[in-house]
């Protein structure tokens, strides 16, 4: 069941396209992934779903409802988890959920409750007393989370949450993201690190320069970029010869050396290793370490563009 | 509704929670009140009875001996005039000048030969005066002097319409030609209440008017920091309209300013024995339409500027300026300056809270009162203006 639809989204600024006819759905109890370069247009899309920003062309639908003609009634259904932490720093963590709860409605012993689950949630309720100002970076990040999700809505929306945290408070945020899904809402989160994005996303577009350039699960990404296995071997020399060779051999599609290392994006490694062995061989390459890496996001994201997702 | 006062409540918590706002905006006017007010309390005129004019050493030389001369001696040493003059009788120029030089005397008087004679035939005369150092023993010597020769004016206006008959009437049935001794030097004071000091009364006005600016500077950085922490981008995710936020804003510091004018008000009063009047309705009107307009001025620079940096530099610019040309900081800057200030709004808020102090005349109260009314009015229409234009948002 459609609860996202996004239909030939653009906006400019000025003479710059930020989201081009970005089109796609994302379904109920799904966590959709928006993976793209900083500057792909993902927090345009974002804001635009949120009804935050306006949309030259195109139409969202969010459960139904338009954002461009029913803004306050998509804001009802969806929690928005800003990449900056968007928390006061002179109200204590239960303040300032509190504050953002009863804008959100809630009143009384609701009220109360979903603020204790809240904190419970994102592991702050011994610290709820306390003013952020004394939290490290992972806990405000916890509790720019709760602070989104105290009214328990149906879509959140998590924009680079995990931005400048340590490893731990990474995979903490993580796992929330995994129950909050279970807990029945749906999640779009937009990331530039493809690692997360694998790890938690059931299926994934991938944007840049605005445009939506890949969608689909994980599998099915990597499924496309199955022709593209990278091979590096670190060498004792590198004949020219030999990259001339490799370079011209109808199943290797690129060829990058650089003092003694070489990387070779090939279509099915295992069939064709032992051309690639033959060739170093006969122009006298010893090599000391080989390692093949199984496609990923990061290399489709690289086959599709030319450029790296941190680029 | 209730999200309004959600948010008006707690930028209240906020505000409250900010040690250094509590202290700049509550403790720094009442230091201020205090430090000018005793500092600079010389600066004002006499606060009542306890102050005492010196008497004015007057030397008189009067040449003339015609009708007038019973009379001029009559009006120099009648008591009301004696209190505030001492007269010393010169009977020559050259003496005159000597006693002057040596400030013997402070003021100088000569009384021409032909006076009586030119004011009975209706012709022109004068007397001289000769000034001292002292610019406010001149004041009161020309004050008394002068009064004396206006009544001569108003005899031979007499003289030249009826007659010089009508004179002479006069001299027959009155030996002092119906002329009044009454001193026309009166030492009052702004204030009723007569023990305390005139310059406390003062400051504690124009500090108050000045931090209520500052409270919708702090309105602007207020609005202006929602942007930068981006908590304004979690608002306006939350089903609200925008109208709410803002409102609920500028409630909170609405509310805030009032709290701090209680405070300086209350404060001023018990401690200071500052008399704020009995009008405290208007009172009251005068406080909300300042912080009318000072928030209404913190929305239009925050719509037009960026960074709270920007706003802060701008806005306390302003405040200082406009509180400076009102008077706000020294009372009296030449008729320049002065007619600069009434473009202020510190100069309407602070003259009506005066005049309610002073319990002047109500049409005045009521003219200023509609100053500030008409410029809080254009300053918030304007501020509605540009914010429907601009928008509040990240």
């Amino acid at each position: 069941m459609t609860f996202i639809q996004c239909e030939k989204v653009v906006k400019r600024y000025d003479d710059l396209i930020s989201v081009d006819h970005l089109s796609f759905k994302v379904d109920k109890y799904e966590i959709f992934g928006l993976l793209g370069p900083n500057g792909a247009g993902k927090s345009s899309a974002i804001k635009m779903i949120c009804g935050l920003l306006k949309m030259d062309q195109g139409q969202i639908y969010v459960d139904g409802i338009s954002v461009n003609s029913n803004p306050i009634e998509v804001k009802k259904r969806l929690g928005l988890v800003p990449q900056e932490l968007a928390i006061y720093e002179n109200l204590s963590a239960r303040e300032n959920i509190l504050f953002f709860g009863k804008l959100y409605g809630l009143r009384g012993k609701d009220l109360k409750n979903k603020v204790n689950e809240a904190l419970q949630f994102v592991g702050l309720t011994d610290r709820q007393n306390e003013r952020p100002e004394k939290f490290s970076g992972g806990m405000k990040r916890r509790l720019n989370i709760a602070c989104a999700i105290v009214h328990q809505p149906k879509l959140i929306i998590m924009d680079e949450p995990t931005v400048g945290i340590d490893p731990q408070s990474r995979n903490h945020i993580l796992e929330s993201v995994k129950k909050l899904n279970e807990m029945g809402s749906t999640i779009i989160y937009t990331s530039h690190y493809m690692e997360e994005i694998e790890s938690i996303c059931t299926r994934v577009g991938i944007i840049d320069s605005g445009r939506l350039i890949a969608l689909g699960s994980v599998q099915e990404l990597k499924d496309q970029n199955k022709q593209d296995e990278k091979i590096t071997l670190f060498v004792d020399h590198i004949p020219s010869e030999a990259i001339f060779e490799l370079d011209v051999h109808p199943q290797i599609k690129e060829v990058t050396a650089t003092e003694q290392t070489i990387e070779i994006f090939i279509n099915s490694s295992q069939t064709y290793l032992q051309d690639i062995l033959f060739i170093l061989s006969k122009h006298d390459v010893k090599i000391q370490t080989l390692q093949r890496e199984e496609p990923n996001l990061e290399s489709l994201f690289l086959s599709l563009t030319g450029r790296t997702l941190r680029d | 509704m209730k999200n309004i006062f959600t948010i008006a409540g707690y930028e209240l918590i906020r505000f409250f929670r900010m040690r250094s706002i509590l202290l700049i905006m509550l403790g720094l006017p009442l230091l201020l009140i205090l430090i000018l007010g005793t500092a600079l309390s010389g600066v004002f005129q006499p606060s009542g009875e306890n102050e005492k004019l010196e008497k004015v050493k007057v030397g008189v030389l009067n040449k003339d001996q015609g009708v007038f001369n019973q009379t001029i001696s009559d009006f120099l040493f009648s008591p009301p005039i004696h209190s505030y003059v001492s007269v010393n009788l010169i009977k020559t120029r050259e003496e005159l000048f000597e006693k002057y030089e040596s400030r013997e005397i402070d003021y100088g008087i000569v009384v021409p030969a032909d006076f009586s004679d030119s004011v009975i035939s209706a012709r022109l005369t004068s007397w001289e005066f000769i000034e001292g150092e002292s610019i406010e023993k001149n004041l009161v010597a020309r004050t008394i002097f002068e009064s004396f020769i206006s009544q001569v004016n108003e005899m031979q206006a007499r003289v030249f319409v009826l007659g010089p008959e009508t004179l002479q009437e006069s001299l027959f049935t009155d030996q002092n030609l119906n002329l009044q001794y009454s001193n026309h030097v009166k030492i009052g004071s702004l204030q009723k209440n007569e023990g305390s000091t005139s310059a406390i009364q003062y400051y504690a006005v124009t500090m108050l008017v000045m931090f209520l600016l500052f409270s919708g500077m702090a309105a602007a950085i207020s609005l202006a920091e929602e942007k930068e922490a981006f908590t304004l981008l979690r608002l306006n995710s939350i089903p609200l309209h925008s109208n709410t936020i803002i409102i609920g804003k500028l409630l909170g510091v609405g509310i805030f300013s009032l709290i701090q004018a209680m405070v300086i008000i209350s404060f001023s009063t018990f401690v200071y024995g500052v008399d704020w009047g009995d009008d405290y309705i208007t009172l009251f009107g005068v406080i909300i339409l300042t912080i009318v307009s000072s928030t209404s001025i913190g929305v239009i620079l925050t719509s037009l500027l960026q960074s709270s940096k920007s706003i802060i530099a701008i806005y306390q610019a302003l405040i200082f300026v406009m509180t400076f040309l009102s008077g706000g900081m020294i009372p009296n800057l030449g008729d320049f300056l002065n007619s600069l200030g009434k473009f202020s709004i510190n100069y309407w808020s602070s003259n009506t809270l005066i005049r309610l102090m002073i319990e002047s005349d109500s049409t005045m109260i009521i003219r200023n009162m509609g100053v500030i009314g008409s410029t809080s009015l254009v300053l918030a229409l304007t501020a509605g203006l540009i914010y429907w234009k601009v928008g509040y948002h990240e």
